[in-house]
């Protein structure tokens, strides 16, 4: 049996992480395989890191994996993306929004935006490709739908067929608002597909 | 049945309702605050999100008198205050089935403190499960209700936060039906005071015996032989991790957690050459292995406070040989920057923090978002123990300082309503009758939000949303001893600025002030949305100071280099108007929702968008 696929999911409170880790999981399910997710979002309150780990094989015991061991990274903020590259093994895929939102420390000039995220994922030799999803958001219809989006951006790197994917997303988005995030879904798969991949040459 | 996909705490709100349970309460706590939203979801018994955990324990324990199966759920610092009626009830023999469900948090994810809601299980004498997955949580909660049913103990289910907000697939089984018995009057059972209850206690000891004797037969436990030479006691998350990690080795899972199976543990630990214990918090199986004779490691390889996760195993286990070290490609240091929890856009705490930072006053604070007071920009909150001690914790230092060079000229209570009504009220009796004169200040945001924006008892709305009687603060306050109560909305920044001032300095306690902004998540009001015009702007920094995730300083075309001013992210601004009423010089502008302003935007913008 083959060992399951790891994947890290990274962002800011309010983002809507959980709903992009459980939509990855049962679009997993519905492709007749297991997965087991897991959110940590400490409290509630928004603004703060959340993070999540999921993990989709033949026979999944736990959503839970140690630093180094996972496949791919979805950030839906680039900060919290770079926060959590170690969780990654060698070679791993960051799969992130390039959108960045600034902690409290950056935003009181008590700390400085790391400008240079991808390079330094790059050169830990992981490979990335950054989305511009806020931008592809809007453009499929509503700001809150970053999350959904990135699901779409990582889409093309797992083996499962679109058809369950979009099964998944209807199954997780609120009712009414299938449509908008199906658009949301394609835009980030699409985006993804054309991005080049960042990697140490 | 067909598998279903839940989380934990949605798996154990299904074998709430297959358990045919009649009554669930809660208090909203993390990590287990959705097993009471989804059993009001799943099921149509009564469903309550109760004032206190206290309180959610006592009509769960009437309900279990009444002879119907009952469920209560809380975080693990709940079970403190709720464990007054529950260990004297403890030692009832129940005529219904009662569960309780406690989130243990190792690690602190999402607490104040780490507690080994073990001890509770040890020193009640009742029996507790530990499951790892959805599916054992759903398995676990069954199980628990049959053994609750059977030896009529109350069973605890311990979870923790990746059990909590784990998602698996789910398999149901056939729905039990438990109509209640009826409440037939038994003092030894009911009326615990001496001479019943020295009866009473009698009973507990032979009771637990049996749960034990029960679990020797080879319930509530995988043996698990495969290689001999380790063999590892464990359960809940942590037999997950070892199976991925150490797939050869043999294990002893624990389903029930207390009472151990004791003789089965000997018989593993004959068959294998080293024993390892892994548990997290305290070294609860580890003593009693101990105590039977049983060589074992444990604490000596695991530390004794946060989270066993798979990095910290696969670490030990590594060191120990016994499997690879881990293959991480990045240290942890590629982000400086921390994330720490921000008041959200349009949270009504901002107002309230701006004015009391302006004050020369000592706050102390509560459990509730407010907590994020403490941190820069804002430092306003002092101290913060538990749910309600504020009001307290303010008598007492007054007091203590009273006539002497260290006296405080004015101290502040700050509380939340759901905080407030959970356990602040007696504290504000207490003003009246020891005659304390420290100050109130309530903030009425009108729902229970660092949880998740529960409703509570000032809303009036249950959690099935259903419209009761609601509690008005003020008039509650002024009953309960302090007359001289004034509300403000802080959105009204000079308001709320006039008000503290006049009641905070100039005035004597004791008195409240309650603040009535509702919070702006549950709330949504939103008319305009404010933008900064850079030619105005002064880049003084006002803005910055109020703290609020869409405002940053940033570098705009034609400003000179280095300069910076204040930018607002159209995108998240709640239009709650904070910044500008603290701007100086007006350069911050509202803008009708849907409409954008003729004005630059900052560099690194505009040149994202060109690239």
């Amino acid at each position: 049996m083959s060992a399951p696929v790891n994947i890290f999911l990274a962002g800011v409170g309010g983002q809507g992480l959980v709903l992009v880790n459980r939509l990855l999981a049962r679009a997993a399910i519905l492709s007749g395989l297991d997965a087991k997710s897991t959110d940590t979002h400490g409290l509630a309150m928004r603004g703060g890191g959340i993070m999540g780990t999921l993990r989709i094989g033949e026979q999944v015991e736990t959503s839970i994996f140690a630093e180094g061991e996972g496949d791919f990274l979805l950030g839906l903020e680039p900060l919290e993306a770079l926060r959590h590259a170690h969780n990654l093994r060698r070679g791993g895929l960051v799969v992130t929004a390039s959108d960045e939102q600034w902690p409290a420390p950056i935003l009181l000039e008590r700390s400085r935006m790391p400008e240079d995220w991808r390079q330094r994922m790059v050169d830990k030799g992981l490979r990335v490709v950054a989305i511009p999803a806020m931008s592809l958001a809007l453009q499929a219809g509503s700001n809150k739908m970053v999350n959904v989006v990135m699901a779409g951006a990582l889409s093309p790197f797992l083996d499962l067929p679109l058809e369950q994917i979009e099964a998944a997303t209807e199954a997780q988005v609120p009712p009414g608002t299938y449509d908008k995030n199906l658009r949301a879904l394609l835009l980030g798969r699409e985006a993804a597909r054309a991005a080049e991949v960042l990697s140490r040459a | 049945m067909e598998p279903m996909m839940l989380t934990g705490n949605q798996a154990i709100a299904r074998a709430v309702v297959d358990a045919d349970v009649r009554v669930a309460t809660s208090y909203p706590g993390s990590p287990t605050v959705q097993i009471l939203e989804s059993i009001a979801e799943m099921g149509d018994l009564h469903t309550e999100w109760s004032p206190s955990e206290k309180v959610a324990m006592e009509v769960a324990i009437g309900a279990s008198m009444a002879g119907a199966a009952a469920f209560v759920s809380m975080k693990h610092v709940g079970v403190n205050i709720a464990a007054d009626p529950l260990m004297t009830f403890t030692q009832s023999r129940l005529n219904g089935p009662l569960v309780i469900a406690v989130g243990d948090d190792p690690g602190q994810i999402s607490s104040q403190n780490e507690q080994d809601s073990r001890m509770w299980a040890e020193y009640g004498m009742m029996p507790m499960l530990q499951p790892a997955t959805p599916q054992e949580a759903y398995d676990h909660t069954r199980l628990a209700y049959e053994i609750s049913a059977r030896f009529e103990t109350p069973v605890f289910v311990r979870l923790v936060d990746r059990t909590c907000h784990m998602m698996g697939q789910v398999t149901t089984q056939e729905a039990d039906n438990r109509p209640p018995h009826g409440f037939e009057p038994d003092p030894v059972r009911y009326y615990q005071v001496p001479p019943f209850s020295r009866e009473a206690r009698k009973r507990v000891e032979p009771r637990i015996s049996q749960v034990r004797d029960w679990l020797e037969q080879g319930h509530g436990y995988r043996d698990e032989m495969r290689d001999p030479a380790i063999g590892i006691v464990t359960f809940g998350i942590q037999y997950a991790l070892v199976r991925d990690l150490l797939p050869d080795a043999s294990t002893f899972k624990l389903d029930v957690i207390w009472p151990l199976p004791i003789q089965a543990l000997q018989d593993f630990a004959g068959r294998v050459e080293r024993v390892i214990v892994i548990e997290e918090l305290m070294p609860f199986v580890e003593e009693q292995l101990a105590l039977a004779g049983i060589e074992c490691e444990g604490q000596q390889l695991f530390p004794r406070f946060g989270e066993i996760n798979a990095t910290a195993l696969r670490k030990v286990f590594a060191a120990q040989g016994l499997c690879a070290p881990a293959d991480s490609v990045a240290d942890r240091s590629l982000a400086e920057a921390q994330r720490p929890a921000m008041f959200c856009p349009g949270c009504p705490h901002r107002p309230v923090m701006v004015a009391l930072r302006e004050l020369d006053i000592l706050c102390h604070g509560d459990i509730g978002c407010y907590l994020i007071g403490s941190y820069p920009p804002f430092e306003v909150l002092k101290s913060s123990i538990s749910m309600g001690a504020s009001i307290g914790i303010a008598q007492g230092m007054a007091k203590a300082l009273e006539g002497t060079d260290k006296e405080i000229q004015s101290i502040v209570s700050v509380i939340g309503d759901s905080t407030l009504c959970h356990s602040g009220l007696p504290s504000v009796i207490n003003y009246g009758y020891n005659g304390h004169r420290t100050k109130l200040l309530v903030l009425d945001n009108r729902s229970t939000s660092m949880t998740g924006l529960q409703d509570n008892p000032v809303t009036g709305k249950t959690v099935r949303g259903e419209q009761n009687n609601g509690v008005d603060l003020a008039e509650v306050v002024k009953a309960l001893g302090i007359p001289d109560v004034t509300e403000v909305n802080q959105y009204n920044l000079s308001e709320c600025r006039k008000v503290f001032r006049q009641k905070f300095i100039e005035e004597e306690g004791p008195l409240a002030v309650i603040a009535t902004g509702p919070c702006a998540l549950k709330y949504k009001n939103q008319r305009v949305y404010y933008y900064v015009d850079p030619s105005a702007c002064i880049g003084c920094r006002a803005c910055i100071k109020v703290g609020c995730p869409p405002i940053s300083m940033r570098h705009y075309p034609g400003k000179p280099e280095g300069a910076r001013n204040s930018y607002i992210d159209p995108e998240r601004c709640a239009g709650c108007s904070v910044c500008f009423q603290v701007c100086p010089v007006k350069a911050i502008k509202p803008m009708a929702l849907g409409e954008t302003p003729d004005v630059p935007l900052p560099l690194d913008f505009t040149e994202e968008e060109e690239s």
